[in-house]
């Protein structure tokens, strides 16, 4: 048995010294990748070259040694650190070629990195086996993964994606009419570029997507992009993510949400694929057709989804409210210039009229700042002109609830924000 | 002479009668009134329940040209429910009790936006008024959903159901109780559907999805000394080791003085649905915490806190309800160690934190492990340390020339070791960082400015790779109406920012035995700017958005390897009152790969506008362009158009609470795209794919 080290395989494939062919006819682009080594990568790999061949395992390891009887070098099996787990497997075999989504769990980068801290060397191995249909001998494929700290140079990917409602409710529930609370999105990532992509509204009385429909377009297989299934768009991003690593994608603005009809909606967020010098997969390279596919932005996993039910007053969240009280002015999100007094008006609505108003005010990570209390023939009130420094030049958000004369809350509004100027 | 002496006499009469008549006409109607002084029919520090009648009396009635009285109780303004006469102001509680401990009664003038305190008056609340109020409310609303027409363009595929009709159910109940010293508060939501695959949870279990399943819940009990919260609870303030960490669990809160204590027990990931309602059930996807916080200058809050923090966890190889990430299963024990302080004026503050977490990755992933005897992640131990601190340097401060300026200046250190982790943080391990910024307002115009440095691979591993970065920020915001000092028609003065970006990052040289070759090697620098204008005019508001970044590849072999990338971007909205809106957005966006001059452009345009004729009628429209012009080949269009009315209804014979809405709506999708048959002829020819559907559904709200 011939082990391989990180060297040889580089001198092999890498460098093209010894052709690839005499090891494998399989081959595949890229050959060598950089991977985080304190957290997942995903890459985007092209095989090509197979011949009534079906792709089976997928094994991480540390090692390589020659595949005899069958092609090319397989992973030492005391070296081996784990596979490609199922729910991660977005591969897809068309005709000759197979697009494999490599989705490296940070616990396997953990081990190359243990390894390379007691003296073994730090890259480590992903290898394909191919299983022949016709009896020829299977053939074993490597790509190389080097560890880095997954920032410039490493392939643009998104490995952790959260989605998540203002105030940290899970399924949020409104009247009809309020405006849903806002959303954004935390994101994981390695390499750097271009986050290109859009917000869509799955409405009541669609059908709902299915999970190919939630994968980030640079998952998908070049011929397979452009054919999943959208939906009502709500707003466009397109903004560019520095090697850092994280970002906080802001939501939709919450106007565009909509709240008319009751019912279950689904809020999506579709990535497209972007130019990635590092993601790229030459396909001449790989022996499967012509030209490159880029997959900036590529994911191991179909994009979460976030549900807002739009019901009746008795079910809430604190956000989202029972409501037959309208807010007129300012319009949510509305910013006042400096010196400009926040007044705030609203409508009872229909029904019983509440025997008081009162008026809440705070920051818009929920810290009261301050309350007034009205008669019922209120229709307006006039914030201090020092709510803007109490809010210590937060974003403050403002609501309006109808109370009993015993102090029992009668109705409530949304909450709106705004934006005050020091 | 007698002529020359009736003058003087008359003179000498004015003098002594009519001059000292002016001036004492004069004098008073240019002397200012005695100052405004109030007594209260309380003492200062008095002791009063919750329903006490607050009477404050001035020592002179206040005239309509000096303004008008404001009465704070605590935070809340209670002037407008507040009996007013000429010299007094009298608030009875109503609908409004006031809160247990101590609290201030603050009388002020106001006159335009000019407040003047004339009276503070520290009381202690012993007791809120009134017995236990119960309050409860519940709704539910059953739906039906469907499709009744669907039709497409050939080239689209066949969706599985043509035509179907669904139904949900959405419920809720809340109550909430309130005594003197304690209140208890529930909420719990239910979604219910008849198809599975609308199920909350059937993008976890598939086909064993509950049909009628939970969707959240809460249950929290308070009091001043005690906080115990069931359901949905956060953790921690420890930022590298339990930094709010959100799941179903349960929180107890403790506090005497100033000590307070801090118990959680929750689910290792947030889940939704009536299993392990606790979130404990499950040993290997649990997490237990303790917290101590302590003021160690306890008459001054915040001048000097201590904080400890115990974590104890584990979580299984499974994303929460609302996230997606490549996950392995994680235990993890450690404790932490914070402290923070700030002077009595804030213009001081710092907050420092030390962390060990002892980790592990243990083999309970089937997934990753299969039948494989694979090599496992070793246990190991590391610790994370940061310390922040910032300086307002000046505050208000008059300058030689133009408006007052306050600066602050912050300072930022951060190291977490390699391979550190906890199951509660999200943490980036194995960096070192360091940061400066600086804020400065000047006037109007607020400016930032920031500088860091990192580096990775702080354990010294020869074979891996270690990265250099450095990055600066600036930004300023400018609302041009109040820096040109405009008074009128100040609204057509835009609020302008402007923020430039920079971050290098490289490495210092190629890692032995790393397969690393020099085209490997990151050094990249990339630019970023942005500029935006944004005018609100009466109804109508504006946006002008520009972006632009340079990423410049400087590795060998790789010097040409850059991109620049923008966009455009206008959004002009108008809002009709309680009748509706419209808005329209349009935007031009462009990415060049310098190596290839190759250019993909995409220009796109939306409108959106509803109509509200009625308070029971809703007409909603949406219409949306997107041409995308890759570098090669043929340009693609996307289309998306969908018109929505809807209309609520008063059940007949039912309750104001049971109302019915029905809606109908017609959506259309369209993809022009280049025919992949004759994809590698000269000039490629256009499929136009076209789906549409009408959708209807009728909502009858029960309670």
């Amino acid at each position: 048995m011939r082990v391989v080290g990180p060297l040889s395989v580089l001198i092999s494939f890498g460098l093209g010294i010894v052709p690839i062919e005499s090891y494998a006819q399989v081959r595949v682009s890229p050959t060598g990748v950089s991977v985080s080594a304190t957290s997942a990568t995903t890459v985007f790999l092209t095989f090509g070259g197979l011949r009534d061949q079906r792709p089976t395992d997928a094994v991480w390891c540390g090692a390589l040694v020659a595949a005899a009887p069958a092609r090319g070098l397989r992973c030492d099996p005391s070296t081996v650190y784990g596979r490609l787990p199922a729910r991660y497997d977005w591969s897809q075999l068309r005709g000759g070629s197979f697009t494999d989504i490599m989705s490296v769990p940070a616990s396997v980068a953990r081990v190359a990195y243990q390894a390379a801290q007691r003296g073994a060397t730090s890259p480590f191995f992903y290898v394909r086996r191919f299983q022949s249909l016709n009896g020829a001998p299977d053939e074993y494929v490597a790509v190389t993964c080097r560890l880095t700290g997954g920032g410039a140079h490493s392939p643009f990917s998104l490995t952790d994606v959260r989605l998540e409602f203002d105030g940290g409710d899970v399924v949020p529930f409104v009247t009809a009419g309020q405006t849903p609370p806002q959303i954004a999105a935390r994101i994981t990532y390695t390499g750097t570029g271009r986050l290109v992509g859009r917000w869509e509204v799955v409405l009541p009385g669609e059908e709902s997507p299915a999970s190919r429909d939630l994968l980030t377009e640079a998952t998908l297989s070049a011929d397979q992009r452009g054919s999943q299934r959208r939906f009502a768009q709500l707003e466009r991003f397109n903004v560019f993510l520095p090697p850092d690593g994280r970002i906080t994608l802001p939501g939709p603005d919450t106007r565009t949400l909509p709240s008319a009809v009751e019912g279950t909606y689904r809020v999506l967020l579709r990535i497209e694929a972007t130019d990635d010098r590092e993601g790229d997969s030459n396909l001449v390279e790989a022996g499967a057709g012509t030209g490159v596919v880029h997959s900036g932005a590529v994911a191991g996993f179909p994009l979460p989804t976030l549900r807002y039910v739009v019901a009746g007053g008795g079910a809430r969240t604190r956000i989202g409210e029972e409501s037959t009280l309208h807010l007129l002015g300012p319009r949510d999100g509305d910013s006042l210039a400096a010196g400009a007094l926040l007044a705030v008006t609203w409508s009872p609505g229909e029904g019983v009229i509440p025997d008081f108003y009162r008026v809440d005010f705070e920051t818009d990570r929920g810290v009261p700042v301050m309350s007034a209390l009205l008669p019922r023939s209120a229709r307006r009130y006039e914030a201090p002109p020092w709510l803007a420094e109490r809010a210590e030049s937060r974003a403050i958000r403002w609501r309006v609830t109808g109370l009993a004369v015993n102090g029992a809350r009668l109705r409530e509004s949304v909450w709106r924000t705004a934006r005050l100027a020091p | 002479v007698d002529g020359l002496f009736a003058v003087v006499s008359t003179v000498a009469a004015w003098t002594r009668f009519v001059v000292p008549y002016q001036s004492q006409v004069a004098r008073q109607s240019t002397s200012e009134p005695d100052p405004l002084t109030a007594v209260a029919n309380l003492e200062a520090r008095a002791v009063i329940s919750g329903d006490s009648i607050i009477e404050l009396t001035l020592n002179r009635p206040l005239s309509p040209e000096e303004g008008d009285l404001v009465l704070m109780v605590g935070d809340v303004d209670v002037t407008a429910v507040s009996r007013r006469a000429a010299r007094r102001i009298v608030f009875q509680p109503a609908a409004f009790v006031l809160s247990e401990g101590e609290s201030v009664v603050v009388l002020f003038k106001r006159k335009g936006s000019r407040w003047d305190e004339i009276k503070r008056l520290p009381i202690h609340v012993l007791q809120a008024a009134g017995k236990a109020r119960l309050f409860t409310d519940r709704s539910a609303t059953l739906g039906n959903k469907g499709q009744i027409a669907e039709g497409r363009s050939g080239g689209v595929p066949e969706p599985a159901r043509r035509t179907f009709q669904d139904f949900v159910l959405n419920a809720g109940l809340h109550s909430s109780q309130q005594r003197a010293a304690w209140s208890l508060a529930t909420q719990s939501n239910y979604v219910g559907v008849t198809r599975r695959e609308d199920a909350l949870r059937f993008g976890v279990r598939g086909s064993r999805a509950p049909m009628f399943d939970l969707s959240d819940y809460s249950i929290g009990l308070q009091s001043p000394a005690l906080a115990f919260s069931v359901g949905r609870v956060t953790f921690g303030t420890s930022r590298h080791l339990a930094n709010s960490f959100g799941a179903r669990g349960s929180t107890l809160v403790l506090t005497k003085g100033p000590t307070s204590v801090s118990l959680g027990a929750l689910s290792g990931s947030l889940q939704v649905g009536w299993d392990d309602l606790l979130g404990l059930e499950r040993p290997t996807n649990r997490i237990l915490g303790a917290s101590i916080g302590h003021e160690l200058v306890p008459t001054r809050p915040g001048a000097l806190r201590l904080d400890v923090t115990f974590l104890d966890g584990s979580k299984t190889a499974l994303s929460s309800f609302t996230q997606s990430a490549v996950v392995d299963a994680e235990e993890s024990a450690g404790g932490t160690v914070q402290i923070s302080g700030a002077l009595p004026n804030q213009r001081l503050r710092f907050v420092s934190g030390f962390t060990r977490s002892r980790f592990e990755n243990p083999a309970r992933d089937p997934e990753l492990l299969g039948s494989l005897v694979a090599r496992r992640p070793l246990l190991d131990t590391r610790g994370a340390r940061f310390v922040e601190a910032s300086a307002v340097l000046l505050q208000n401060a008059r300058m030689p020339v133009g408006p007052a300026a306050t600066v602050t200046v912050g300072l930022r250190d951060e190291r977490v070791d390699p391979l550190f982790r906890s199951v509660a943080a999200p943490v980036a391990a194995d960096r070192q960082q360091d940061a400066a910024d600086a804020t400065i307002s000047i006037g109007a115009v607020t400016a930032q400015l920031s500088q860091s440095r990192n580096r990775d691979n702080l354990g010294r591993v020869t074979s891996a790779l270690t990265t250099l970065g450095l990055t600066s920020t600036a930004s300023v915001a400018v609302p041009t109406a109040q820096l040109f000092g405009v008074r009128s028609r100040s609204a057509l003065f835009p609020m302008l920012t402007m923020a430039l970006n920079s971050v290098h990052q490289f490495t210092d040289g190629i890692p032995p035995g790393g397969a690393f070759r020099p085209s490997d090697l990151p050094d990249q620098l990339n630019s970023i700017a942005d500029l935006s204008a944004q005018w609100q005019v009466g109804r109508l508001r504006l946006a002008i958005r520009s972006n632009g970044v340079n990423q410049d590849n400087r590795q060998e072999q790789r010097e040409n390897a850059d991109f620049a990338s923008g966009v455009r971007s206008l959004s002009l909205g108008a809002t009709l009152g309680a009748r509706g809106d419209i808005s329209v957005d349009a935007a031009d966006e462009f990415q060049t790969a310098k190596e290839r001059n190759e250019t993909t452009r995409v220009r796109r345009m939306t409108l959106n506008g509803a109509f509200r004729p009625r308070a029971t009628t809703s007409v909603l429209g949406a219409l949306s362009l997107l041409r995308t012009r890759p570098p090669i080949g043929v340009a693609t269009m996307n289309t998306d158009q969908h018109v929505e009315v809807s209309q609520s209804f008063l059940l007949p014979g039912a309750s104001e609470a049971q109302r019915g809405q029905f809606f109908v709506r017609y959506a259309r999708t369209g993809s022009l795209l280049p025919d992949l048959t004759t994809i590698a002829a000269a000039s490629p020819s256009l499929v136009h794919l076209v789906q549409w559907t009408v959708a209807s559904g009728l909502n009858v709200r029960l309670f």
